[in-house]
This record gives C-alpha cells, sequence and structure tokens, in this order.
C-alpha cells in the first residue's frame, strides 16, 4: 500500500538516526519507480540494479543532509540522485544495449505484450537525447509536475518547459509516420 | 511557448502515458545487499553548525547582492566557470541577483552579462575535459535559452498591456542575444568537430541544436516585432 508524504517523512526521521528497517521501508516504496525509470534508459537488468543500489546507498549516506522542504517531496530528492547517477554512468560508459536492439526490452518487461505494441515508441525515445528522454519519462511516465521535474534535473521551470517542447517535437518528428 | 494542441501531439501525450509499464525485478534480492551494505557505513552526520554557517552564507550573498543593486553595478561572484568546484556558488549568486525586485529591463540586461559570461567559458575550455566541456556547454544552452524565454514573455506581457516604452529596451536586448546566441554556436560547433569521444559529441549535438532553435526564436521575435512595427506605420 502506498504510503503518504507524511509517512514518508516520518521514516525519513527514523532513518537518519541510523534506523536502517526504516531505510527499507522507503526502499520499499521507490525501487520498483526509480528501477523502471532506470532500465528505459539504460535496457540492461544488471547494470541497472547495480545503479539502483547506488541510488540508495548514497541516499543513506547523504540523509543526514536531507532536510523536508514544503515545495518538495522526498521522491523529488531520491530522483535528483538517480538523475545524477544516470548522467555519470551515461556520460563513463557506453549504453549497455545497442540503441538499435531496444526491441530485446521486451523479454524485461512484466507484460511481454503490452511492450510489444509500444516498440516503436520504446524505440524513437531511446534515440532521443538522454535530457529529453529523462523530462518525457518524469513528466509523463512518472506524472511530476514542472516544479519537481525542474529539481530533479537541475534546470529552472522555464528551462523545462523549452526543454520538454523541444523534446515533444523531436519524438513528434521521429514518429510523423505513426500518429 | 506553442502548446501542443493538435490531435497528433495530444496522440502522442496519450501514447507516452499509456506506455508506462514496469519492467521485471526483484526489489528482495537487491535489498538485503543494501540492507547489508548500510549497516556497514555510517551516515554523514548532520552538523547545526555547519547549518548555521551555510544559513549566514547564503544570507551574506543576498545582503551582498543588496549592495550590488542598490549601486546599480552588477558585479558575479568569482571568475567561477562551469566545471569548476566554485561554480555552484557562482550560479547561486546569479538566482540571488535575478530574484532582486529589479526592473524588466534591468533583469534582461543581467541575463545577458550571464550569457556573455558563459561565452566566455566556452572560449576559455581548449584544453579541459570531457565532464566540463560538456558542463560549460549544457550551461551556455540553458542561459541562453532562459535568457531568450523570459525576455520574449516579458516583452510579449508589456506588449500585450500597451507599454511600448517598457518593450522597447527588450528589443534590443533580444537582438544582443541573438548577436550572442550566434557567437554561442559558432564556438560549440569548433568544439564539437574537436571531440574524438561518439557519445560526448552527440550530447553537445543536443546542446547545439537547442542554442540553434533559441537564436531561431530570437530572430523570429524581433521580426514579429518588426512587421507589428511596419504595419502599425502604413
Amino acid at each position: 500500500m502506498p504510503l503518504t508524504e507524511a509517512d514518508i517523512q516520518k521514516l525519513v526521521k527514523q532513518a537518519q538516526q541510523q534506523d536502517a528497517e526504516a531505510f527499507g521501508r522507503i526502499y520499499d516504496q521507490f525501487a520498483r519507480p526509480l528501477y523502471n525509470f532506470l532500465f528505459s534508459k539504460l535496457g540492461h537488468k544488471e547494470v541497472t540494479e547495480d545503479l539502483v543500489h547506488t541510488v540508495f546507498l548514497k541516499a543513506w549516506q547523504n540523509l543526514g543532509s536531507y532536510h523536508p522542504r514544503q515545495s518538495a517531496k522526498f521522491s523529488t530528492w531520491l530522483y535528483q540522485i538517480a538523475n545524477y547517477t544516470l548522467i555519470d554512468h551515461w556520460r563513463t560508459r557506453k549504453p549497455s544495449v545497442e540503441l538499435t536492439a531496444v526491441e530485446n526490452l521486451s523479454q524485461f518487461a512484466e507484460d511481454p505484450k503490452f511492450y510489444e505494441e509500444y516498440e516503436y515508441l520504446w524505440i524513437a525515445l531511446s534515440e532521443l537525447p538522454l535530457p529529453y528522454q529523462t523530462v518525457l519519462d518524469l513528466r509523463f511516465k512518472q506524472d511530476m509536475s514542472v516544479t519537481e521535474t525542474a529539481q530533479i534535473m537541475g534546470k529552472s521551470e522555464i528551462g523545462i518547459r523549452v526543454l520538454q517542447h523541444r523534446a515533444l517535437k523531436a519524438l513528434k518528428d521521429k514518429l510523423k509516420e505513426r500518429l | 511557448m506553442i502548446f501542443f494542441n493538435d490531435e497528433k501531439s495530444k496522440k502522442l501525450l496519450n501514447l507516452l502515458k499509456q506506455s508506462k509499464q514496469d519492467f521485471r525485478f526483484d526489489p528482495a534480492n537487491l535489498k538485503a545487499q543494501l540492507i547489508q551494505d548500510i549497516s556497514a557505513r555510517r551516515q554523514t552526520v548532520f552538523h547545526p553548525v555547519r547549518m548555521r554557517i551555510w544559513h549566514t552564507f547564503e544570507y551574506g550573498v543576498a545582503l551582498a547582492a543588496m549592495v550590488i543593486f542598490v549601486s546599480a553595478t552588477f558585479v558575479f561572484a568569482g571568475n567561477s566557470q562551469p566545471g569548476d568546484r566554485l561554480f555552484p556558488i557562482s550560479k547561486l549568486s546569479e538566482k540571488v541577483i535575478l530574484s532582486l525586485p529589479l526592473t524588466a529591463a534591468q533583469k534582461a540586461r543581467v541575463q545577458t552579462q550571464i550569457v556573455t559570461k558563459r561565452l566566455k567559458a566556452l572560449n576559455d575550455i581548449d584544453n579541459s575535459g570531457n565532464t566540463k566541456i560538456l558542463e560549460t556547454v549544457r550551461e551556455s544552452d540553458e542561459s541562453l535559452s532562459n535568457a531568450i524565454e523570459t525576455v520574449s514573455v516579458k516583452r510579449d506581457d508589456f506588449q500585450a498591456a500597451g507599454n511600448t516604452k517598457a518593450a522597447e529596451p527588450l528589443n534590443e536586448v533580444l537582438g544582443q542575444l541573438e548577436n550572442l546566441a550566434s557567437e554561442h554556436e559558432q564556438r560549440v560547433e569548433i568544439i564539437r568537430q574537436k571531440m574524438e569521444d561518439k557519445d560526448v559529441q552527440n550530447e553537445i549535438d543536443g546542446h547545439l541544436q537547442q542554442i540553434k532553435h533559441a537564436k531561431r526564436k530570437a530572430m523570429q521575435e524581433l521580426r514579429h516585432e518588426e512587421q507589428q512595427n511596419n504595419d502599425s506605420q502604413d
């Protein structure tokens, strides 16, 4: 059952007192969405698991410097760590899966048939620059607001609107015959 | 900002939302390893004293920015450039200055100075590593896009309200930003051609396209303004 933001903040306070069990519950809440966010760009199960592990480890180590704000949920902070971890990985290593072999992602989908229906969309997305993929994922798949997306990507709200506009245009250009 | 109101765009947005799905993942497996690892590591301890020092620093930056505003001179904190350790502090001071109660024309000029600073950073990165180059190019793109978007929107607001006197200096700034965008474009193109790493090249190319888009937007806004002036004189 999903936790409310108030519940999550309680767990964070406990985890900040070195309560590993509380941190484990935070992990239960956010591991899957973070995995989906990272896997859609990496395309490799083991690499994604490594990065999810890295994200939560960084979160644990830096929990002391996390301060709740009215304008941002805890998940925003976690996604920020995930985004920067992804960017660092993307820069230092080549993508684990050839972009043209994205159709292999269907074997990793919970529902392969559902995936196959949208394969052409996934292929087009994977051909976009990473910031475009990220903004579209956060805004339309993770249902983040412009404010949350701006905080996660370290940009201004205007910057996110501009980036989103460009990303959608680029995706639309790739899919014009399909739409 | 052009909004996607046509049928194809709406279809695309629906497609994106519908394509949301989970990948196969066993969270329990990873959790066991994570709990083992965190038990062996200490958290960074929260230091109230360090927080007070940070807040004092932030207030100090804000106070310094107020002094700068009163003397009507805009000087930015330090010479830090993208990729430098102190660059976040430099960026913070820019944000603080832009959040002060300046007129639209003053803010537009501040943003132009930021864009000029980023151009200087682009010219200075010849022998830097890929990480610094990418960050500098990204900051160049972001500063241009933000400046052109903000100034255009503000100018349109003034024009819609019939305040041509306030809109005029913003047209001048848009002209300057268009010229700066050309210089940014040329410099980033040279940097892109020198890159041997294809991934880095592709990422720079993404930013280059955005810089070109920002330049086109500035040109269109200025042409639109010219057209409106010609129409009103006829």
